[in-house]
């Protein structure tokens, strides 16, 4: 919608501009024509060219502008274009990382990731964050670093209630790729960040996919990731003690995005066990991954490329 | 100061050759369409000449280097059109006249007002002229009250 308003006043400015600059030629042509001997008389007395243009072009200026200063009209036209090219950019929603959700659902804002995090299942059911290629560089180390409860939930999961659970504490938002700084890197241990993770799937198939990521983001500059958990049927595993029961998903999503020319995504469904998963079967479509959620990705892409995007997911893409 | 050798421009001006030196007060007279003031515009670089050459202090006056020579030349054109916009110039050829010879520079190049002037105008500019060429100034101009050296075209 802003590009409409964006192409309307640009077409304005530049049909009242011709037409200025028609009259201004016309003008200095016209006035150079009949007051040649002025031109010549300055030129010869010691002016240089561009002085004796001077006054000429000066008179061009005003007849050229001068008519458009009245025009009240005209102006109140380009301020309402400005006022609505402007609020309508402003209203236009770029947010890629942003995740709809049905379930209930408290969205977190952290310096370096966005989550929803489920107060009933004791997890965040998705988390998102863009990744770029300097972000995946850093010199901040993890190793002293500890999960800490995330301070805005109440109740909130501690790192002693994963213990004897047999569940790793497994990164959604990883530590890898906030390693460019020591605040985004310390918020991606609170544990709304975290789920319950088998620890073989955690140390091989969904590191080696962190690790692609990071590839990707070195390769296409900049791209969008959401995952978390999914949880399917009713029943789950649960681990924890009895006042903060945390809830084992039966398998993990990862949605990935990147924009530019050729907007491509793809999606990712590992299951919680200890199996090694091939890469290749775990792909699938972002839109199989809505509907294994209930959540909804990149609505901030307008319909006809969301819909193109998420029916479509294939490694050679990549 | 300014002298010219054999020019030839057009029709009208065949081969003529002048010299005017600092102080010196020289005339051009002829009849109208003789090439009086063509002569003079080209002395000032506003138009070329088909032959022979024109020098200020010895060095060669062409087009392209005539802007460099106006510096020390005062122009008062035959006549001049001034818009209602633009102030900075009289159309008047008296007030002209004395911007000119009250500018100081050491080359006057004066044409004759297109509208006959009065004759206290007339004895006003004559006597001008001749003060400025007192003073030390080169005046070449189109004057037919002036005998002291008369060019014939």
């Amino acid at each position: 919608m802003s590009i409409v308003f964006l192409i309307l006043l640009l077409g304005l400015l530049s049909w009242k501009g011709y037409l200025a600059w028609k009259r201004g030629r016309n003008t200095y042509v016209r006035d150079r024509e009949q007051y040649q001997s002025l031109w010549e008389y300055l030129v010869v007395n010691g002016a240089t060219e561009r002085e004796a243009r001077k006054p000429f072009l000066a008179r061009a200026l005003t007849r050229a502008f001068m008519p458009l200063m009245r025009q009240w009209r005209f102006w109140v036209v380009v301020g309402v274009l400005v006022v609505l090219t402007a609020l309508t950019a402003c209203a236009q929603n770029t947010d890629y990382v942003e995740v709809r959700t049905t379930q209930k659902a408290t969205a977190l804002q952290r310096y370096a990731y966005k989550a929803w995090y489920s107060e009933s299942y004791r997890i965040p059911l998705a988390v998102s964050w863009y990744l770029t290629k300097e972000h995946t560089y850093g010199r901040n180390q993890r190793k002293q670093q500890t999960f800490q409860p995330d301070p805005d939930i109440r109740n909130a999961v501690t790192t002693y209630d994963y213990m004897q659970s047999g569940y790793d504490r497994g990164h959604m938002c990883p530590a890898g790729d906030n390693k460019w700084s020591q605040q985004a890197l310390e918020q991606t241990f609170y544990l709304t960040n975290i789920c319950p993770q088998n620890h073989n799937l955690n140390k091989n198939d969904w590191n080696d996919l962190e690790q692609l990521c990071r590839q990707w983001a070195r390769k296409y500059g900049k791209i969008y990731i959401v995952c978390g958990p999914v949880l399917r049927g009713s029943n789950h595993k649960q681990i924890g003690p009895r006042q903060r029961r945390i809830t084992v998903p039966e398998a993990f999503y990862k949605v990935v995005l990147r924009l530019g020319k050729n907007p491509t995504a793809i999606g990712f469904v590992y299951d919680n066990k200890g199996q090694s998963q091939p890469m290749r079967e775990a792909v699938c479509t972002v839109d199989e991954i809505e509907r294994l959620t209930g959540l909804d990705f990149f609505s901030a892409l307008d319909d006809k490329t969301e819909s193109r995007i998420e029916s479509h997911s294939s490694l050679a893409d990549w | 100061m300014l002298e010219l050798h054999n020019v030839t421009i057009g029709q009208q001006i065949r081969s003529l050759s002048l010299t005017v030196n600092s102080g010196q007060l020289a005339s051009i007279v002829g009849p109208q369409g003789s090439g009086k003031t063509t002569l003079l515009r080209a002395v000032v670089g506003l138009i070329a000449v088909d032959s022979g050459h024109i020098c200020i202090d010895g060095e060669l006056l062409t087009p392209k280097s005539a802007p460099y020579f106006r510096r020390q030349m005062a122009y008062v054109p035959q006549h001049l059109l001034v818009p209602e916009w633009y102030d900075k110039v009289s159309a008047d050829y008296l007030s002209l006249l004395g911007k000119a010879i009250e500018s100081g520079k050491p080359l006057l190049i004066v044409d004759e007002p297109s509208q006959p002037l009065s004759a206290e105008a007339q004895q006003a500019v004559d006597q001008m002229l001749r003060q400025a060429a007192q003073r030390g100034a080169a005046v070449l101009v189109v004057n037919p009250r002036i005998t002291d050296n008369q060019v014939r075209l």
